[in-house]
């Protein structure tokens, strides 16, 4: 059943293209690019051995394009399909078709993603997989002593949900019995004010809240692996920015726990391929089952760093039909490994996109520094897609070492033209609770204001720099710089006695 | 032989003296702080500086009619630099700003909240400009009447293109 892929199609972009195209060379595959018109010069469209245009800029109209993608690589003839992360990735659909026109699909079963797709169909197999899942209710309550009865045996806090709700309106928190009636009213009222529905679902609140996710890898043999954590708190309106491996929170036996937890459910819907099981441990180091992502994760560099691995050579070799080249006891989480993304975004205006012009870039080098990035001096990042334009990964021996790598590696990048996140990282990275390893998935909320906190004395030599540059500019313009000088002077004279004419 | 620059940023203005010691070393003040700068590299946008005789300054700055816009460290800063014949009318040193909303990124306009004649007040979302798949609030930046919309839905716009005007 084993087959072999010689040329595999990328369905993807940017940085995340580019890191299955290494792996692609470095296993002697042909690699197939495709590119839109924003793209047409884009980095994983210059590295790869064959590019083929899509259609234009818009997503839809070229990399969720299901149809032309697989026109392209029926005409390329391509053994398999990549999809890397985001676009096409979890979409059983284009799974299916890419099977159905007798290629290979570097992924799941579509059967498993379309399971996992379903936030209510991926609970229930949770749940009978034996899987801890937030305790919540499927139903809307009806009245004010069913909520009491659930939310006494769910224990407060919990959590009351407006059930078409959305950006928090219809959502309250409840500590104790006695707030319960109030807050039932409030959020039934503000629901069927907002979404015109009054029902209200009754949820366990998960008090200080960790993203944990546990990487795993099924082959088609039926041998299931898991390759430890990820700790993802570190997010802004659920965008991770910062993930780091291993967890500095959990305990040695959390650690044993949410592995298994990710065993025993991919083993129950018998997982092939990477995937990630998403849970949330809380600060008592319970753990819930949140989601599954059939795919290859943004954040997996820090797991190959920690295990030695390469998950997409992994990924191919399973979708070749190979059993894993290894069983669970060779696996081992050495060191530490951080990773920073590198978003084209100003965090000084709320966090606004940045696309466009790169005029220059310097990259961070060095031992255990690891940079996935998708762009180059000279290219315009598109307006069109995802601001991820980087992943800045670093290992230590230990996390302190990590960190203080990362610290060294992101004053050594340079991104210019664009706006970047960039200041954001070296600043989080300084965070107390950052460096002790105490946070959690409130951290941006609770920290942005020191974060994004300037020194004084550096804003003072940024303010000196803006007269100087203005000042250089207008040398540039006027040869002689004795007139520039006369110039400015007699300007400041002359407003001195316009307002004293004014005032007189 | 010194030149001063007056800078307006977030609602705080500075006066900044620049001496020229010689072709390219400049002693910079302002406030009771002063700094000798010695330019070692120009590459527009990208500079090199020699701060005080020790330490290297690396500075990407773009300067364009009385904006500048810089980044020290990885912060960005944006400052207007006053035209000392244009500071007399108040308005350049305002908070407010000109009555010239533009696009603050490349992007696409999907939704315009308002007509021309229209009146706005300060902080109220004109229109909604799609960039990487989010969705940023323009607002407006004084109270008044919409002079001209430069724009309508579905339009590409560039950084600082020219969107809508508003007459106080």
């Amino acid at each position: 059943m084993a087959s072999s892929i010689k040329k595999v199609l990328i369905a993807n972009r940017g940085e995340i293209a580019i890191r299955i195209l290494r792996t692609c060379r470095e296993l002697g595959i042909t690699t197939v690019a495709l590119f839109s018109d924003a793209d047409r010069s884009a980095l994983h469209v210059r590295r790869a051995d064959e590019a083929y245009y899509l259609g234009k800029s818009p997503a839809t109209e070229s990399y969720l394009n299901i149809e032309k993608i697989i026109a392209i690589a029926k005409k390329a003839r391509v053994d398999a399909i990549h999809p890397g992360y985001g676009f096409l990735s979890e979409n059983a659909q284009f799974a299916q078709t890419v099977i159905d026109a007798g290629m290979i699909f570097v992924g799941p079963s579509p059967k498993t993603i379309s399971q996992m797709g379903s936030k209510i169909e991926a609970r229930k197999i949770a749940i009978q997989a034996g899987v801890p899942v937030i305790p919540g209710m499927e139903k809307a309550i009806q009245d004010l002593s069913e909520a009491k009865k659930i939310a006494q045996q769910m224990g407060y806090p919990i959590l009351l949900k407006a059930a078409m709700g959305g950006g928090g309106k219809g959502m309250r928190t409840v500590h104790r019995e006695e707030e319960l009636a109030s807050a039932f009213e409030l959020a039934s009222g503000e629901a069927l004010k907002s979404f015109k529905d009054g029902s209200v679902f009754i949820e366990k609140l998960i008090e200080g809240p960790h993203h944990i996710e546990v990487q795993i890898l099924g082959d088609q043999h039926g041998n299931v692996i898991h390759l430890f954590e990820r700790e993802c708190s570190i997010q802004r309106r659920h965008q991770k920015i910062i993930e780091e491996s291993p967890s500095p929170f959990i305990t040695e036996a959390t650690r044993k726990k949410v592995c298994d937890i990710a065993l025993k459910l991919a083993k129950h819907v018998g997982y092939q391929n990477a995937g990630t099981i998403e849970m949330l441990v809380d600060k008592n180091q319970n753990c819930y089952f949140l989601e599954v992502n059939t795919r290859l994760q943004v954040e997996h560099p820090i797991t190959e760093c920690v295990t030695h691995l390469d998950l997409v050579k992994l990924q191919l070799e399973i979708a070749m039909g190979k059993p894993l080249p290894l069983k669970q006891a060779d696996i081992t989480q050495t060191g530490a490994a951080i990773e920073c993304r590198i978003y084209a975004e100003d965090p000084f205006n709320n966090f606004r996109p940045s696309p466009g012009l790169v005029i220059d870039q310097q990259y961070p080098h060095g031992p255990e520094v690891r940079l996935d990035n998708g762009i180059y001096q000279g290219f315009t990042v598109p307006m069109e897609y995802d601001p991820i334009l980087a992943k800045l990964i670093t290992w230590g021996n230990t996390r302190q070492e990590a960190i203080t790598r990362m610290k060294r590696a992101l004053a050594e990048y340079k991104i210019i033209g664009i706006k970047t996140n960039l200041y954001f990282h070296r600043r989080a990275l300084e965070i107390a609770d950052f460096v002790k390893g105490h946070y959690d998935t409130h951290f941006v909320d609770q920290h942005l204001a020191e974060i994004l906190k300037i020194d004084p004395q550096e804003k003072e030599i940024a303010l000196m720099l803006a007269a100087l540059t203005q000042h250089l500019h207008n040398k540039s313009l006027k040869p002689t710089t004795s007139g520039t000088e006369a110039a400015s002077v007699s300007a400041w004279k002359l407003l001195g006695r316009k307002a004293g004419l004014r005032s007189s | 032989m010194s030149c001063t620059y007056h800078l307006h940023t977030e609602g705080e203005n500075f006066e900044v003296q620049i001496e020229e010691k010689d072709a390219s070393t400049y002693v910079v003040h302002l406030g009771k702080s002063s700094h000798q700068f010695e330019l070692l590299l120009d590459k527009k946008p990208i500079y090199t500086f020699l701060l005080d005789q020790f330490k290297i300054i690396d500075l990407e700055a773009q300067v364009k009619d009385d904006k500048c816009q810089l980044v020290l460290g990885h912060i960005p800063y944006t400052l207007k630099i006053i035209d000392p014949l244009k500071a007399h009318d108040g308005d350049a040193y305002g908070d407010e700003g000109s009555g010239i909303i533009e696009a603050p990124m490349a992007g696409k306009v999907i939704e315009l909240k308002l007509n021309v004649g229209d009146s706005v007040t300060k902080g109220a979302v004109v229109l909604i400009v799609e960039a990487m798949k989010m969705q940023n609030e323009i607002n407006c930046p004084l109270d008044g009447t919409v002079k001209n919309i430069h724009v309508k839905v579905g339009d590409s716009v560039e950084a600082g293109q020219k969107l809508i005007e508003i007459e106080k």
